[in-house]
């Protein structure tokens, strides 16, 4: 939303209902749904696993663009028998190479992979000496438990010498800190979409390890010559303990010199991710796209239009983009 | 339960040192349900070979009176009336560390059965493991799963072979139809594969028939996997594939999500593919994977993948009764001579 302000787009959030008021996005100006009165020149970008709200939009003056972040909550969320070109769809943007195959695959319908960034403020490589921590997102941890009780059996240093964080409902600061004292960041989820958590683990230092929760493939590599993390495959927690244990062990004896290279090659991946590239990347977009149609979008006319709801399963789903570079994620 | 608090406490190392019995009691712990579940019946089985081939072997169900019908008539006995003694041998699944916990103390010897990888962890008190209740050994079915025990526990661990039952499963291409099944409690993305390969196209749903397997008996669970073109499997957390080599050898096309030990018996690529293999829950490699598949099943023309499914026939070939008999008897006898002393006292740990 800044990114598109500031070049001098009229973009709004649009809520559903009246009095939404999220308490830790930045302000942004706003419309609600229900007094919205579009007309030809407006631009809904709708997110993916919100289809209730592109069937109620689809008849209405503009255009509907829909930003698919999550991959798996497009055809979770999809009634049988429909798909986004039912809802006059007209195309897609995302962040990630899978989604977007995903939707060109199924739907056919023309998908633009814009850029992101990584807070770098937040995300670096501290000089003190990193924690004997592993550390995890408390709502990503699907299999943490077991992988714990797994590598305790095998070695009880691994679960009463190094400590395991669980991260959750803290602040933005409090756990990118965290995240930069860790040893090792484990993602357990099986479903992702662009890894963000992950590259900010391997900006700050951390050794990721875990799945590539399938939106992490072409950017988190498990083997060969450009390994930057450690992977098994989804689900396979037991592949993963084998995997991280003689990472623990070295952990334990403070010999992490082999290591190195890898968390070397993860910071190279995430110091591609910078603000420049997320705002030029979707300028362009935008100058491209907003100004296709007969009426081009102008400071006068609310044009874009980002939904902003709830998801039926009561998670936040959001499209908002960063207002000073960073990615607004709500954990 | 009865347990008898003033009997001699064993170790699992001092069996190796004490004189053994000339017939152990044998009991095959098994919970009281009437799922059907590929564990319970191999438990059911192992029973009944063992009685067949002269072992004092016995289900033991936890409540008196239960029994399940539709399997096997084998003996039977109760945890809550059992009274365990120095030559009792009391097996135990995977998924009961409470039960182990319970019965450490108890006069005999105990034993783990583990056949599905996903609840020897997810059960597990944390810090403990199976040593801690004086498991002596393990039994399994999957050399992926007989590594993790041996790896993180250091345990011994015997790697049974098992069967299918080749009189339901055969191919029978006269009756072979444009369907996909799968077990309906098992598919945790049936639906939205289902979907997003209907966007796609919709003929993948419309000319193909898409069943969920749900409260058969086992031949009308048979026939239907006969019948189908694709066994899909998208269980998270798959033990022992028994539904995939029952598929295999129906020559049934087996698709799904790839387990954690069972890297062994399913190949999804190279000269020995049997089966296309996906991680777990990425339904939307599986959904790529399967289009040529779901094309040559709509034109009827399955060449293409005749090289996979012979091979899938041949894996599952070699999983017959005589060998599962062969090597169960052969342990069991082992057992009872004493062959493993040696084993019991060391760990096998890697």
């Amino acid at each position: 939303m800044a990114i598109l302000q500031a070049a001098g787009f009229n973009a709004v959030i649009l809520y559903e209902t009246t009095g939404f008021k999220p308490a830790d996005l930045p302000r942004t100006p706003v419309a609600t749904m229900d007094t919205l009165e579009p007309d030809e020149n407006d631009i809904f970008v709708i997110p993916e696993g919100m289809p209730r709200i592109m069937r109620r939009l689809k008849d209405h003056l503009g255009r509907r663009f829909v930003i698919a972040l999550s991959w798996h909550y497009v055809f979770s969320t999809l009634p049988d028998g429909l798909d986004w070109r039912q809802f006059n769809i007209e195309r897609v943007m995302s962040v990630s190479p899978v989604i977007a195959r995903l939707i060109s695959w199924s739907m056919r319908l023309p998908v633009h992979l814009l850029s992101t960034s990584i807070d770098h403020h937040r995300y670096y490589q501290p000089l003190e000496t990193k924690a004997l921590q592993i550390a995890y997102i408390k709502c990503k941890a699907l299999h943490v438990d077991k992988l714990r009780n797994l590598l305790g059996a095998r070695n009880a240093d691994y679960i009463y010498k190094i400590k395991w964080l669980e991260l959750g409902g803290v602040s933005r600061d409090l756990y990118a800190a965290e995240i930069r004292r860790s040893s090792v960041f484990l993602s357990t989820s099986v479903a992702e979409g662009n890894p963000t958590s992950c590259l900010e683990a391997m900006a700050a230092g951390a050794i990721v390890a875990g799945y590539d929760a399938v939106g992490g493939k072409g950017i988190l590599f498990g083997d060969g010559p450009g390994q930057n993390c450690l992977l098994s495959p989804n689900g396979d927690y037991v592949s993963l303990a084998y995997r991280l244990a003689p990472l623990l062990d070295d952990l334990i004896k403070n010999r992490m010199e082999r290591w190195k290279p890898m968390i070397s090659r993860a910071a190279q991946v995430t110091a591609e991710l910078t603000d420049d590239g997320e705002a030029n990347a979707l300028i362009n977009f935008w100058r491209q796209y907003a100004g296709r149609q007969k009426h081009a979008v102008t400071m006068e006319s609310p044009a874009i239009s980002f939904a902003y709801a709830l998801t039926d399963d009561g998670a936040t789903t959001t499209s908002v983009p960063p207002l000073n570079g960073s990615p607004l994620r709500l954990r | 339960m009865k347990i008898n608090k003033t009997a001699q406490l064993h170790s699992a190392q001092s069996y190796a040192t004490l004189p053994q019995p000339v017939n152990d009691e044998i009991f095959y712990l098994c919970p009281d349900t009437e799922i059907p579940s590929a564990g319970i019946r191999r438990l059911y089985r192992h029973v009944d070979l063992l009685s067949r081939a002269g072992f004092e072997a016995r289900i033991l169900h936890l409540r008196s009176g239960f029994l399940r019908k539709d399997l096997p008539e084998v003996p039977v006995a109760y945890l809550d009336r059992l009274s365990c003694r120095s030559n009792t041998i009391i097996v135990i699944p995977e998924g009961f560390p409470a039960i182990m916990d319970a019965l450490k103390q108890n006069p005999g010897r105990r034993f783990a059965i583990a056949l599905n990888w996903d609840y020897v962890y997810k059960s597990m008190p944390e810090g403990m493991n199976w040593r801690a209740f004086n498991i002596e050994r393990v039994l399994t079915v999957s050399q992926g799963i007989a590594r993790m025990i041996s790896w993180s526990m250091g345990l011994p661990t015997h790697v049974l072979g098992s069967s299918i039952d080749h009189r339901l499963y055969y191919p029978d291409e006269a009756a072979r139809q444009p369907h996909i099944v799968f077990i309906a409690r098992k598919a945790i993305h049936a639906d939205i594969l289902k979907r997003l390969l209907a966007a796609r196209n919709p003929d993948f749903v419309q000319r193909i028939k898409w069943v969920g397997l749900r409260e058969l008996t086992e031949p009308a669970y048979a026939a239907q996997v006969r019948q189908a073109s694709i066994f899909l499997n998208l269980s998270a957390a798959e033990g022992f594939p028994t539904s995939c080599l029952e598929a295999m050898a129906s020559g049934t096309l087996v698709a799904g999500y790839r387990s954690a030990c069972d890297r062994e018996l399913l190949r999804h690529q190279g000269p020995d593919q049997n089966c296309i293999l996906t991680p777990i829950g990425d339904y939307v490699s599986l959904a790529f994977a399967l289009e040529p598949v779901l094309q040559s099943i709509i034109s009827g023309n399955l060449n293409h993948h005749r090289q996979m499914l012979s091979n899938a026939l041949n894996t599952a070939r070699e999983f017959t009764l005589e060998y599962e008999t062969r090597t169960l008897v052969a342990f069991w006898k082992d057992i009872r001579a004493n062959r493993f002393a040696e084993q019991t006292m060391q760990s096998t740990r890697e």
